[in-house]
């Protein structure tokens, strides 16, 4: 469903998008292939027809980990480079949101904090969303700061568990972005770890996150809400799109016409 | 890991939030809600785009307009608010009886006990967002805990729209993070202090030992413990705390004898004493309210002091007298005289564990109140077999002696 400025969608990989799963609106992929694909996949889109939009997820040296992390010196250079790549493509209205996940091992140290500052600085403008592992994050501070920038805190429906972000929601922009991971807290108990991001969402589960996600939807110009739950993510995506068709569709005035 | 049972609701901004909903045309305008036909009005209430242009609860209107110029003042509707605040009321008694309301759309819900008839906490809190949102077009933030405060934290960081269910183990962490300004019972008084000592955060005024809280100021224990997550403070349909006997008198003609306004004051506060000795409360504060002649209104407050309260008689007449004297400021004479007492909290002393000195050995022991303890032991036994009387036979059966001194207002001998 991509009306209204709602998108469901799935995590996928960039030469996947609009051929594979085309039921899915938005599709989330990485950085280097979304750049390595993009004159392939416009030429894929345009034959398939699909409205789709995406999310990019940022480079790994922005997310404050990986080899390549450039130091402060040439960091607004990366960075401009970066807003080069994805500026055209944010103002056709391709790219919807640029997600900056931060892993666990981001803490909320002093030096973290300046670096994630730097980052939101140069990429200012751009549809920025910032996502936190580490539930240290997740202070007033913050979230003052985020509404301030107009960037939006992304969302996640995961289990409790330790190393896992909180299931906090909460609204610091223009736009509204939600992963949905698992609920399979389960498994981690049981000891299969592997197997902790593998879920099946139930069709009541998703039908109780509808309400949620239209009053998202009525608050902010655009929602986003991705699934990432292993090999269910399409389907999940393809069940709660026609659960919110049939939520608009009931909404709808009824009348025998003229 | 399990989650807390305690929902809080807070509906941000009521009056405004329920202006957005009747009136979509100034949704993401800024906007006031004040009374305009006051010359000096003050904001009420503001949209969320007022705040950000710098707009205040309780600035003037006009320095508001100043300040803003395509600003919209919208009058107040009381009626329509009352009307939604008792809405969301009984939205949350659907789930269960345990509602405490806390304020104008702001409430805590206990819903220990309900999982077998709608889930789990967390999908209770869901259905009542969703079902606020659907009844009432209102969107509050909600979080869930395990104690009132840390849910109380959480609504305040996650503010507005949000949703926050804090896991058990979660919440003491994420408390400890925040900024100590969130804490309730942290005002404008107590931050800058806390500010001088460094201590910015929840987590840092947690770590203090109670002689250090001690020192900070008189309710720097009980912060300390809240900083802690630990309160264990019930989700009280009633809680004793806000409620409030209050009992006037009309002179006729106005007073200007301090003495009779002394008298009149011993008066109600014993009435009202009484009845609130009968459900076995004391109070913590008694507060004396004046009309004077020409419509002012003055009003102190005389507070018993930390864990203790007025009980007896004796405590009460003599803090309603020292409110009077210390709210009647003017020289001017008064028209009515209003006593309340509030912030109850049971009564009755801690049992000792072992049987008390006998009376001529005790060495004499001042309480906060600074009130001898052992008088106020021997005028509680007085006390009790007063109240007997009292509510056998009424409240004029056994008036004190000074009672004939005024009749009708005056004195008669």
């Amino acid at each position: 469903m991509n009306d209204e400025g709602l998108y469901v969608g799935i995590v996928t990989r960039a030469k996947n998008i609009g051929v594979v799963r085309p039921e899915a609106w938005l599709a989330e992929c990485g950085w280097d292939e979304w750049l390595a694909g993009r004159g392939k996949r416009e030429e894929t889109l345009n034959s398939a027809g699909a409205a789709q939009a995406l999310c990019v997820r940022l480079p790994r040296w922005v997310r404050g980990f990986g080899a390549a992390k450039p130091g402060a010196t040439n960091l607004r250079q990366t960075l401009k480079a970066v807003r080069n790549a994805v500026e055209a493509e944010v103002r056709a209205g391709r790219v919807m949101f640029l997600l900056a996940e931060f892993p666990h091992s981001f803490t909320y140290s002093v030096g973290n904090r300046l670096w994630l500052d730097r980052v939101l600085g140069e990429l200012e403008g751009l549809p920025l969303v910032v996502g936190f592992w580490s539930a240290e994050w997740y202070t007033s501070r913050l979230i003052e700061g985020l509404k301030q920038r107009n960037v939006a805190l992304c969302l996640y429906d995961a289990p409790r568990l330790p190393g896992l972000p909180p299931a906090v929601e909460v609204l610091t922009a223009d736009r509204v972005y939600a992963r949905f991971l698992s609920r399979n807290g389960a498994a981690w108990k049981n000891g299969q770890f592997g197997h902790v991001l593998d879920y099946r969402y139930t069709k009541k589960e998703l039908a109780n996150i509808v309400p949620r996600l239209l009053m998202w939807r009525r608050k902010a110009e655009a929602v986003g809400m991705v699934f990432a739950n292993g090999r269910w993510a399409a389907e999940s995506a393809a069940l709660m799109n026609r659960l919110l068709s049939a939520h608009v569709e009931a909404q709808l005035p009824k009348g025998g016409g003229p | 890991m399990t989650s807390g049972t305690i929902i809080h609701v807070n509906v941000i901004g009521l009056m405004a939030a329920v202006e957005e909903v009747v009136d979509p045309g100034v949704r993401g305008r800024p906007f006031v809600v004040a009374r305009p036909d006051i010359p000096r009005a003050i904001v009420l209430d503001l949209s969320p785009e007022a705040y950000r242009e710098g707009v205040r609860r309780g600035m003037l209107v006009q320095t508001a307009c100043a300040r803003v110029r395509a600003l919209k003042v919208v009058p107040p509707r009381p009626e329509l608010y009352e009307k939604v605040d008792q809405s969301l009321l009984e939205t949350a008694f659907c789930f269960t009886p345990l509602v405490e309301r806390a304020g104008r759309g702001h409430f805590f819900l206990d819903v220990n006990g309900t999982r077998r008839l709608f889930g789990a906490p967390e999908d209770v809190a869901r259905r009542l967002l969703g079902e606020i949102a659907d009844q009432t077009g209102l969107v509050p933030t909600v979080a869930l805990a395990s104690t009132k405060t840390a849910a109380k934290v959480a609504s305040r960081v996650f503010r507005p729209f949000g949703f926050a269910p804090l896991s058990v183990n979660d919440e003491g962490e994420l408390v400890a993070r925040q900024p100590v300004e969130l804490l309730p019972g942290v005002g404008v008084k107590l931050l800058p202090r806390l500010i001088s000592l460094e201590i910015g955060e929840i987590g840092i005024l947690a770590s203090l030992s109670m002689d250090e809280a001690q020192a900070i100021s008189a309710r720097g224990p009980e912060l300390v413990l809240r900083a802690r997550c630990v309160d264990d403070s019930p989700v009280n349909p009633e809680p004793p705390s806000r409620r409030m006997l209050a009992g006037e008198t009309v002179f006729e003609p106005d007073c200007a004898d301090p003495d009779l306004l002394a008298w009149r004051a011993r008066e109600i506060v014993a009435e009202l004493g009484f009845r609130m000795r009968k459900e076995g409360f004391g109070a913590h504060f008694v507060m004396a309210k004046l009309v004077y002649t020409d419509g002012a209104v003055a009003s102190r407050s005389v507070r018993a002091g930390q864990g203790a309260s007025f009980v007896a008689d004796i405590q009460l007449c003599e803090a309603a007298e020292r409110a009077v004297r210390q709210a009647w400021g003017r020289r001017v004479r008064v028209r009515k005289l209003q006593i309340e007492l509030g912030g109850f909290e049971p009564a009755g002393p801690e049992l000792d564990l072992f049987e008390p000195l006998p009376f001529f050995k005790a060495e004499p022991e001042i309480d906060s109140t600074g009130i001898q303890t052992r008088r106020i032991a021997m005028h509680m036994r007085v006390q009790s077999a007063l109240d007997r009387v009292h509510g056998k036979y009424g409240q004029s059966a056994i008036v004190p002696a000074a009672a004939f001194l005024y009749r009708e207002g005056s004195l008669v001998c």
